[in-house]
């Protein structure tokens, strides 16, 4: 055995260690990483004022495909420009379609005078309403079932 | 204080990267008869992880540990190389520094283009354009018709094609091509003929590890994208069918399946490779023998597709395992950087990436160490192989540049709320 393989036998250990110490870091890393967007994600706003519409099986096809989920914190204006909170980018939505926001324990919903409408549970609305956990909301055909 | 401190964290796993470059080379220094040659490779890794690492950090250029943990590929891939045979390790530095300018060309272009999703036919003419030179002026090499040379230079047009036909995919399971194809045949069909047309090519080079890995970027995609099961049910008879058949006539795929079941019948000849590769991987124990004390030059192609063995023997079970944990790590950010991402296209870009990677290492780890059955492609970031590297780094950049425009994107809603 020569001096080089000796030490080259020593440093083997010495690599493992480095490259174990390195992978720690890294996950010690990413796991700050991950738990400091969670609390961002968690801060704000107050949990009650918060509610989401997931998208429904509706008459109309949308062109494109809609999130999974669009989270409503307190106040969300519904529509096809990009100035809204939920941007609906199709022919069939108005630029400010209508909005839902939270009031003293209530969530409301008002049509902002759209030209195809909004309609909840199928009944199309002319001012605003209360909703309630599992109402379908239909903005223009586009069906969504609002959840708190 | 706060922020003191989350600065010198996140150099931290950097000074061990380079404390691990500087002990290696040096180690190899004295090896290779005090040849100069390795501390220049040596130096070479470290300045471009240095110069690399800080640009992305200084400007904010989106994930930060993907770069760091490619580094560690590429330094433990280099090392290797560099003890295999110098000339290797010298050519691959040149790779490396020029995958280095591909990643930033590659993240500025993708970050500043917006309108990537309509061009689906463009990336598929092409990738075909692509096929045809490889089949009117390729070259043969162990029986594989995938390489093109241009003068002195050669590349593997495949390997660019994997990432057109992922930009091609995600133009249809993202959505922005949704008009029919000469007014009848619509994307979902469209894209599954583009994908029989690509892998009817890789079957005319017999290149058969690209065209699992591509097979298997399309069968994930539609898994995720596609509401119709039927289609992906479809397709896996299909290739099951063709496997079949390919089994039952093609005298490659036989010798493959042969030396995987078993390859010590035939050890002096065809079964030479996968056991002199799991000799290696047996001798090196747990810690392994030791940088420059194993005997790798007995498993043909060392340096390319069997890389991982030579890991095995030289670092040990626990330097191979850390490779493959390196790996996942790398996919899982990669998956989160998809996860996060706001534009439909670029998450499935990024989905369609991460795929590749996962998808190639497995198929390649598992074939050296008789998991699967063996099919040549190469480890990316530590095979030795110029368009291996230089792919790759240019879809890490694609990858960095989605991930840029994500928390970009956040950090602009924070101030405005």
């Amino acid at each position: 055995m020569t001096i080089y393989s000796f030490i080259s036998t020593i440093l083997s250990y010495v690599f493992t260690v480095i490259i174990y110490v390195f992978i720690l870091f890294v996950i010690r890393l990413i796991y700050l990483d991950v738990k400091k967007m969670s609390r961002f994600e968690t801060s704000g706003i107050e949990d009650e004022a918060c509610a989401s519409l997931r998208p429904a099986k509706s008459k109309v096809e949308p062109t494109k495909p809609l999130a999974r989920r669009y989270n409503i914190y307190g106040e969300a204006v519904i529509g096809r420009s990009p100035e809204c909170d939920i941007v609906i980018n199709e022919r069939f939505v108005s630029q400010k379609h209508a909005i839902i926001w939270y009031e003293q324990g209530e969530w409301y919903l008002e049509d902002l005078g759209s030209r195809n409408g909004t309609a909840v549970n199928g009944k199309r609305i002319q001012s605003e309403v209360i909703l309630d956990t599992e109402d379908v909301v239909s903005i223009g055909g586009l069906n969504f079932v609002f959840e708190i | 204080m706060k922020g003191r401190l989350t600065s010198v964290n996140y150099r931290k796993p950097a000074y061990l990267l380079v404390l691990l470059d500087i002990l290696g080379f040096t180690l190899l220094f004295t090896a290779k008869e005090y040849n100069l040659n390795v501390l220049y490779t040596g130096a070479a890794v470290l300045v471009l992880f240095l110069i690399m690492y800080t640009v992305l950090v200084a400007g904010r250029m989106g994930d930060k540990f993907i770069m760091l943990m490619v580094f560690m590929l590429i330094s433990i891939g280099v090392l290797l190389l560099c003890r295999i045979d110098l000339s290797y390790g010298f050519r691959q530095i040149i790779w490396i520094l020029a995958g280095g300018a591909v990643f930033f060309i590659a993240y500025v272009v993708y970050y500043n283009v917006k309108i990537w999703n309509s061009f689906w036919y463009l990336y598929f003419i092409a990738g075909t354009v692509l096929f045809v030179i490889t089949l009117v002026f390729g070259d043969t090499v162990n029986g594989s018709r995938n390489w093109v040379s241009v003068k002195s230079l050669s590349f593997q047009p495949s390997e660019i094609i994997k990432i057109l036909f992922i930009m091609c995919l995600a133009c249809y399971c993202s959505g922005s091509w949704s008009k029919p194809v000469f007014g009848k045949v619509s994307p979902k069909w469209a894209s599954l003929i583009i994908t029989y047309i690509f892998v009817g090519f890789l079957v005319l080079q017999r290149d058969w590890g690209t065209i699992l890995v591509m097979f298997s970027i399309y069968l994930l995609m539609i898994y995720v994208y596609e509401p119709d099961k039927k289609l992906l049910l479809m397709n896996i008879g299909v290739l099951a069918v063709i496997g079949f058949l390919g089994y039952k006539f093609l005298y490659h795929i036989q010798v493959r399946i042969a030396n995987w079941l078993d390859p010590w019948s035939d050890i002096s000849n065809r079964g030479y490779q996968i056991a002199q590769s799991l000799f290696a991987i047996a001798s090196g124990g747990y810690f392994g023998r030791g940088l420059g004390n194993g005997s790798p030059y007995y498993i043909p192609e060392v340096h390319s597709d069997f890389i991982f063995a030579a890991v095995c023997e030289e670092m040990g079970v626990f330097g191979g395992v850390a490779v493959i944990m390196l790996f996942f790590l790398i996919a899982y950010r990669c998956f989160k950087i998809s996860i996060m991402a706001s534009d439909p296209f670029d998450k499935a870009v990024s989905f369609g990436v991460t795929v590749m990677f996962a998808l190639q290492t497995f198929i390649i780890i598992g074939g050296v160490t008789k998991m699967i059955p063996l099919t040549g492609i190469t480890l990316p970031f530590v095979s030795y192989g110029g368009t291996s590297i230089v792919v790759s780094f240019a879809s890490l950049g694609i990858i960095q540049a989605i991930s840029a425009k994500t928390e970009r994107k956040e950090a602009a809603d924070n101030e405005y709320q």
